[in-house]
């Protein structure tokens, strides 16, 4: 199925998808029919005029998005892209950047001179979080030089196919907090407003601390992307579990331990080890977070056994025990 | 002692005042107190929508009494203190507070005072609260502040949030950086502050016009004590509504009877007007309608726990 549109604001886009879908859209939201897939896709529109969608959702069949140019205004669109696969399904969504293929492009930069086209494979689960954005509100926070800088440097590396940002999981904590809650939270427009300001903060820092230390990764395969995704996912899957050894990672992904290993690092920036014991004690703290849960139970679902050590290790990560982190979050529930 | 009077229209305002005070010369953003005054900087960050973030950490040679006067803005203010601030004993704090109230802060020589103020302008505020119920709802309890303030202890999560902010660099992203933990903390205090309030204020269950006339009337209320205290009756006819509504709502703002409130008000204010050391204690019991002195002190032990003359000595 295939949705080509030029309309600016996010809420025009979901109305197209849910027509195409023999469905309709209400205030920018679409519920996914179950003959077409599951979930729902929301769209909000932000103060300075920022316009935000979130995916929450699998689809039946392909969803080709086509966004065509708009001369007349000019602004920037953003996606997040966080994939997960589901049984006999392996194929990630597939970018494109006016004529350019971009695989497996996870964080997606584009603008409203560009064609865009964004192709989502059956059967995967997608969260995502897509922005668009004028730069005024940009240049509030930086210098319009080192916006531009930012800007050319990433079109010039997705047009020629390079992979430039992955989401790994500081992003994925903020991509999931809005999808978790975006329709719970009591202010809601303020809350994805303030998490959108995070995510673009995250991108534009880790990608200029790459341009200055010159590590930005260079051409991979296509297929070594899906690898590396599909590791990253298994790797986090399930943390009742020890981790999954490096040995069974590299075999997965088919490469050699120590290749699989410094592309990891290349790709999410700390090595594997490190990477998983920081994205569960983010969880617990997630889980935390949501109430319902003692200390000790936290603990055994992300696989400590012992109190001790998982408070210790909480600790390292927040400076703060997880008894005190939530008596703090909770102490005003009691109230109520 | 010097004193610094100003009213808080913007922190921009508030370091030219304070320039002026201590005679040394103005520049903006970035302030260092010179060698012959103490020790320190404050730091402005403004932002659009005239939010504005003061960053400070500084110490005088001389005692200064920071006096903020009402101004008619009703703008939001965010204070929040640094593990060092006023020594070892006080425990560091997050305040909410608006500027139509005054504020008096004493800072004792040599001794630092740290820490970093949030300002929101008053429209500002409405943009973000306009677009659903709870935040209109945060807008109308923030209305109410007026008459009493809110604070909470620093805990883990704004003490990081306090450090990322605090020790920013100069960045191409600083400002970015800091506007984002700027709104974080913002949203975090506004719900707790949300939370505590619904949970003896429920919401929904008084109007928006009750809640805006009482507020109105309270004003009166409370303009002038050299008067006579207007009575339960006078009141609710004023704000248009039965005097049983009235208590009852009125009580469940200010969490206190009328009478009660305006007696707290009015020994407030003879408490602010002893500490700012302008006024005789004839003049004081004049403009808060007392005759008698022993009235008027054992009023005021009362309320303090000590007597008037005993406020302004150091211990």
């Amino acid at each position: 199925m295939k949705v080509i549109y030029k309309e600016k604001g996010f809420e025009l886009l979901v109305k197209k998808i849910a027509q195409s879908l023999g469905s309709s859209s209400s205030d920018g939201e679409l519920i996914i029919p179950p003959e077409s897939g599951t979930g729902t896709i929301n769209a909000y529109q932000l103060q300075d005029d920022i316009s935000v969608m979130i995916m929450n959702c699998t689809f039946h069949e392909d969803l080709v998005l086509q966004r065509e140019p708009n001369l007349n205004q000019q602004y920037f669109i953003l996606h997040f892209f966080d994939i997960s696969f589901e049984e006999g399904h392996h194929a990630a969504p597939v970018f494109y950047l006016q004529h350019q293929t971009l695989l497996n492009h996870i964080i997606f930069l584009s603008n409203s001179s560009f064609i865009s086209k964004i192709h989502i494979p059956a059967g995967i689960k997608i969260n995502s979080v897509s922005v668009l954005f004028h730069k005024n509100i940009i240049h509030q926070f930086i210098s319009p030089a080192v916006f531009e800088k930012f800007t050319s440097n990433y079109y010039y590396r997705e047009l020629h196919g390079e992979q430039v940002e992955f989401v790994d999981s500081t992003y994925r904590a903020i991509i999931e907090e809005i999808i978790g809650e975006h329709k719970k939270n009591p202010v809601t427009i303020q809350f994805i407003y303030n998490r959108i300001l995070l995510l673009l903060e995250r991108m534009l820092v880790n990608f200029h601390e790459k341009l200055k230390t010159g590590i930005v990764v260079a051409k991979i395969k296509g297929d070594e992307v899906n690898a590396m995704i599909q590791a990253e996912s298994e790797l986090v899957k399930n943390f009742s579990e020890p981790a999954i050894t490096i040995a069974s990672l590299s075999k997965m992904a088919g490469m050699s331990p120590t290749k699989f290993k410094k592309q990891f690092r290349n790709f999410y920036g700390m090595p594997v080890y490190e990477y998983f014991q920081k994205y569960r004690m983010l969880q617990a703290k997630n889980i935390l977070k949501k109430g319902g849960h003692s200390i000790m139970e936290v603990g055994k679902l992300i696989g400590y056994s012992n109190l001790g050590h998982f408070a210790a290790a909480f600790k390292k990560e927040f400076g703060i025990l997880p008894k005190d982190w939530a008596h703090n979050e909770h102490k005003l529930d009691h109230l109520k | 002692m010097i004193t610094i009077e100003y009213g808080l229209s913007t922190y921009e305002n508030f370091l030219k005042q304070l320039c002026k005070a201590l005679e040394f010369k103005y520049s903006k953003n970035f302030i260092k107190i010179p060698e012959s005054l103490g020790h320190g900087f404050f730091r402005l960050l403004s932002f659009h929508g005239g939010i504005e973030c003061l960053i400070f950490n500084a110490s005088f040679k001389n005692e200064i009494q920071f006096h903020q006067k009402k101004i008619k803005d009703e703008h939001l203010i965010i204070r929040l203190d640094n593990e060092n601030t006023l020594g070892d004993n006080h425990l560091p704090r997050l305040q909410l507070n608006k500027t139509n109230r005054k504020w008096i802060f004493m800072a004792p020589k040599f001794q630092i005072i740290s820490g970093i103020n949030i300002l929101f302008p008053q429209e500002t505020m409405q943009q973000f609260f306009k677009e659903s119920e709870v935040g209109i709802q945060i807008n109308d309890h923030l209305n109410f502040l007026s008459s009493y303030f809110y604070n909470e202890p620093m805990d883990a999560e704004y003490k990081k949030w306090f450090k990322e902010i605090f020790e920013m660099n100069q960045s191409e992203f600083h400002k970015l950086i800091i506007y984002n933990r700027i709104m974080l903390i913002s949203e975090r205090v506004f719900l707790r502050y949300h939370k505590k309030v619904s949970a003896t204020f429920l919401p929904g269950k008084f109007s928006h016009e009750d809640l805006s006339r009482i507020k109105e009337v309270t004003k009166i209320f409370i303009h002038d004590f050299s008067e006579r205290p207007m009575s339960l009756n006078q009141l609710s006819k004023m704000a248009a509504m039965s005097a049983s509504k009235f208590k009852i709502i009125f009580k469940e703002i200010y969490e206190q009877p009328p009478h009660q409130f305006f007696t707290n008000q009015r020994m407030n204010k003879a408490h602010a007007m002893i500490l700012s050391n302008r006024y005789s204690l004839n003049e004081i019991m004049d403009a808060l309608g007392f005759e008698k002195k022993s009235v008027f002190k054992s009023a005021y032990e009362k309320q303090f726990g000590k007597l008037p003359e005993m406020t302004n000595v150091k211990n």
